[in-house]
């Protein structure tokens, strides 16, 4: 029994555990599936949500509705009529997202709102069907108080031109009158020919005290004008039209039409409006507290920044094509207005030498189609393809000056004058085509001294500088006819002749100029030794001393040679040769002229040692006495000893 | 004895003046080359040119200066093929060059003034001493100059040396005439040797810029085959000046001088930092 009941309960307690575990799970389903439901539910029925900022403004000032959008499938929405108030549509922006494979997207409709007296309004609820239903906001309320209330959001708008001009613009037309922001395009006339530059002005309007930026410049649409580059930085100013204060950006450009026909102009521009955001902070309900403030407001709530594009209205612009009746052969297309002048340098020259021409062309045009003006008469003359430079005094590039320089060479030393230069063009005011002629520029030409003269008449039709006619490949025959005809190069050389390794100058050599030392030092040399002679030549005494000195140097080394030769005569007599040398340079006498006698009658008493070397060499002479090797050495200490006493005594 | 010792020591005077003057000789002679392969090789350059092969005429000339050096008749013939060629600025540079070792052929001069002329280029006949200074080479000048100064320093030693003293008025008519002649040659030499930094403006469209940068604004345009002196030198960059006009930078790759050089930097004096100054100063100016 006790069994029985015990299995009983395991079994009840296993089937309420299942039944409570099939209850959750039924629960959690079931909340998942509301959830889900709620999600999907929303996702698929969409919302529409409406933001007025600032809810209070001064009369004549704007505040800014923005109606947003949520969902797959959305129709415009529409605003209610509200007595005393304006809605102008301010540009749209949209955002798409894809969730689980399901696109939806957000769209952002901008409007402007203007009182037309001050009180308080309500905007009713603003209605728009999104995915098949009608959905609705809040209805918001409005303050618009007397003139001279606080200011609102936009009050930090587009920056303060910096130039406060006001502009007369023509008044606002009914779609102008429904944007914040809008184009223009303005060019200086309705009607133009092929090829005429027309001054055009692009301009930006954008109602005061919108925040907004510009996120690209005026983008040109259509093929039928070439329009040149917009000026880099817009003019700006501020414009009251039709009451309304705006902002102005003014750019300024040329266009020139290309093909005859009526032809619509029209421009846009990518401008990032700032919408401010809703505030979101807790109203209080005693009434409008300190930081409830305009000013906090503005702060906190930055605003959320929206691109629109904004496009002008299309404005027509006939263009015709010029007259065939009276163009001139020389017409290039430079329609305008042009004035010409030119110049020559140097005015002195000989045949063959270039004389550069300068042309200028100046005044109101198309420049691009201005070329270069050209001689009434080439006789005489080669000329060459001029270079151009054009300098424009306006930022559209319609008006200025364009320079021409020309290398024309006259072959013919008669030449008396560089003919006139010629111009043509098309003048829009008289609508005529207009020949323009310079007068006759005087130069003088001598004649070419030598026969090359003839060359440059002879001269081929490439232009310097070409490269593309530079580098092609002449044809080697039509160069050697051409040779051949007109005189050509003088002849090749057909040997070699002497080669050098470099190109670079003997000067430069090291060997050269180190060479050069040798040319140098024998002059200098020359300089030493003629200084010297002249010096013994002015001083006998000196050259008397210098050459005892030497002959006593020499004396002494036949001394020693003879020591060790054992020579005693040669020993004695090179002993009496140096006291003869030494005696003589002392008393100014030839040495050969000093004998023993001489020596007795001159020196003193104590100069013994002299006079026994004179005694010595003449007994060795005539006596054959002899003298071993030690005692000849003694005797040249000695006869040393005697010529440094007798140095002494001079 | 002492006769002899002082005859012995002029002897070797005048065999070192001797020997010194031999070693002169040779230092002095520039090194030449020339084979027949080089020979041969210009002739069938020549052989090209006269069937209008330029082109080929051009490769052949460029491998015998390769090969063997440079020679005026070379040059000039290299010029002539640039010239029909229609290459304005090689055929000027290398009619310079023969001219640099030719002065006064009249082939050169004339094709010269001819390619000027056909090219728009300013074409002034030299001033008289300029012709005159142009009757010889920078290397004869520079050889005459040395031999009159060997000559007179010679002359000089031996009359301070020599026993016999030459006559005085001897003596000052022959070395006044090695003074005058050394003066003149000095004076040639030196003139030649400033005109060696020259160019010829090679590339095509080049113009001319107001300071050594690639991103410097330019000033004027510069013809093909022009003449210009080098004044110096900043990394890839020359300062010129044409013979008309206010001077400014090029690119080294547009201009080749007429001397060719190895390395530029050595050719002409480098801008460094310490100039920089002045360089910027000349820029401004040309501005």
């Amino acid at each position: 029994m006790a069994h029985k009941s015990i299995k009983a309960r395991t079994a009840t307690r296993i089937i309420k555990g299942i039944m409570i575990s099939g209850v959750a799970l039924l629960c959690t389903a079931g909340v998942l599936a509301i959830f889900a439901g709620d999600a999907l539910g929303k996702s698929s029925s969409g919302s529409i949500s409406a933001a007025l900022e600032p809810r209070q403004i001064p009369l004549g000032g704007t505040a800014m509705l923005s109606v947003t959008l949520s969902g797959i499938e959305m129709a415009q929405p529409s605003l209610p009529r509200v007595n005393g108030l304006h809605f102008i549509p301010a540009g749209q922006s949209s955002e798409y997202r894809s969730v689980n494979g399901r696109i939806s997207s957000t769209v952002s409709y901008l409007y402007q709102v203007q009182a037309e007296h001050s009180g308080d309004f309500t905007i009713p609820p603003v209605e728009a069907t999104i995915n098949g239903r009608i959905k609705r906001t809040q209805p918001l309320s409005f303050r618009v108080l007397k003139s001279g209330g606080k200011t609102g959001a936009y009050s930090r708008a587009l920056p303060s031109p910096r130039s406060g001009v006001s502009g007369t613009s023509a008044p606002l037309s009914r779609d102008e009158a429904n944007q914040v922001v809008f184009l223009r395009v303005i060019p200086a006339k309705g009607r133009s020919y092929v090829g005429e530059m027309v001054p055009v002005e692009i301009r930006a309007y954008f109602r005061d005290r919108l925040q907004a930026t510009l996120s690209s410049l005026p983008l040109i649409n259509g093929d039928a004008f070439v329009w040149q580059s917009l000026s880099k930085e817009p003019q700006q100013a501020r414009e009251d039209i039709d009451g309304h204060a705006n902002n102005v950006w003014t750019w300024h450009t040329a266009m020139s039409g290309v093909k005859e026909g009526e032809y619509p102009l029209e421009v846009q521009l990518d401008v990032t409006v700032i919408v401010p955001r809703t505030s979101r902070r807790m109203r209080s309900p005693f009434g409008r507290d300190f930081f409830h403030d305009d000013f906090f407001d503005n702060f906190f709530s930055q605003g959320e920044r929206k691109t629109i594009r904004v496009a002008s209205l299309p404005r027509g612009m006939q263009v015709l094509s010029l007259p065939q009746q009276g163009r001139p052969d020389n017409f290039s297309g430079a329609v305008g207005r042009f004035k010409l002048s030119a110049t020559a340098s140097p005015r002195d020259a000989m045949a063959g030498d270039p004389i550069t021409l300068k042309m200028r062309v100046r005044g109101s045009g198309n420049f691009d189609r201005v070329s270069s003006p050209v001689l009434s008469s080439q006789k005489g003359w080669k000329t060459y393809t001029p270079g151009a430079v054009f300098k424009p005094s306006d930022s559209s590039g319609a008006r200025g000056e364009k320079i021409f320089e020309q290398a024309i060479i006259p072959l013919d030393g008669s030449i008396r004058e560089i003919p006139p230069v010629v111009f043509s063009y098309f003048d829009t005011k008289t609508q005529k085509y207009v020949n323009l002629h310079t007068k006759h520029i005087p130069v003088k030409i001598a004649r070419a001294s030598s026969g090359n003269q003839e060359t440059a008449s002879q001269s081929s039709d490439f232009q310097p500088g070409a490269s593309s006619v530079k580098k092609s490949a002449t044809s080697a025959t039509d160069v050697l006819m051409e040779g051949s005809k007109k005189g050509g190069l003088a002849p090749i050389q057909v040997t070699l002749g002497p080669v050098v390794s470099t190109l670079r100058p003997m000067v430069e050599n090291p060997w050269f100029v180190g060479a050069q030392g040798i040319p140098l030092g024998a002059l200098f040399t020359g300089l030493f030794l003629g200084r010297r002679r002249r010096r013994m030549t002015h001083d006998p005494k000196l050259a008397r001393k210098k050459h005892a000195k030497q002959m006593i140097t020499r004396a002494v080394r036949q001394m020693d040679r003879n020591i060790a030769a054992y020579d005693v005569v040669g020993f004695f007599q090179a002993c009496r040769c140096a006291a003869q040398e030494r005696l003589g340079e002392v008393w100014a006498l030839p040495p050969d002229c000093i004998t023993l006698a001489e020596v007795k009658e001159r020196l003193p008493e104590n100069a013994a040692g002299i006079r026994q070397v004179f005694e010595t060499a003449d007994a060795v002479a005539y006596s054959g006495q002899s003298f071993t090797q030690d005692e000849l050495r003694k005797c040249r200490e000695l006869v040393i000893q005697e010529l440094r006493n007798l140095e002494g005594k001079r | 004895m002492i006769t002899t010792a002082i005859a012995a020591r002029r002897m070797i005077v005048t065999h070192l003046l001797f020997a010194g003057t031999l070693a002169f000789l040779m230092c002095s002679f520039p090194p030449t080359a020339a084979g027949a392969d080089a020979e041969a090789i210009f002739s069938q350059g020549n052989q090209a040119y006269t069937e209008g092969k330029f082109d080929d005429a051009i490769a052949l000339y460029t491998d015998v200066m390769r090969s063997a050096g440079f020679s005026a008749s070379l040059l000039y013939n290299m010029a002539n093929a640039y010239y029909q060629k229609k290459d304005v600025g090689q055929a000027i540079l290398n009619y310079e060059r023969a001219l640099f070792l030719d002065p006064g052929n009249p082939d050169i001069e004339a094709n010269l003034y001819r390619a000027k002329k056909e090219f728009g280029l300013k074409n002034e006949p030299p001033p008289h001493w300029k012709k005159a200074r142009n009757t010889l080479t920078l290397d004869q000048w520079t050889w005459l100059g040395s031999m009159s100064l060997a000559g007179f320093s010679i002359l000089f030693l031996f009359g301070c040396v020599g026993q016999k003293k030459p006559s005085r008025p001897l003596f000052r008519v022959i070395g006044g005439a090695f003074v005058l002649l050394f003066l003149v040659s000095g004076t040639a030499t030196t003139s030649r040797y400033m005109d060696m930094n020259q160019g010829v403006i090679t590339g095509d469209d080049a113009s001319l810029r107001v300071s050594p940068f690639a991103s410097a604004s330019k000033t004027t345009r510069i013809k093909d085959g022009e003449l210009v002196r080098i004044a110096k030198t900043y990394k890839d960059f020359v300062l010129v000046k044409p013979s008309a006009g206010n001077s400014g930078w090029i690119a080294k790759k547009e201009i080749e001088p007429v001397i060719p050089v190895q390395d530029w930097d050595k050719h002409v004096p480098e801008t460094r930092n310490k100039t920089r100054n002045s360089l910027w100063a000349h820029a401004k100016n040309s501005r």
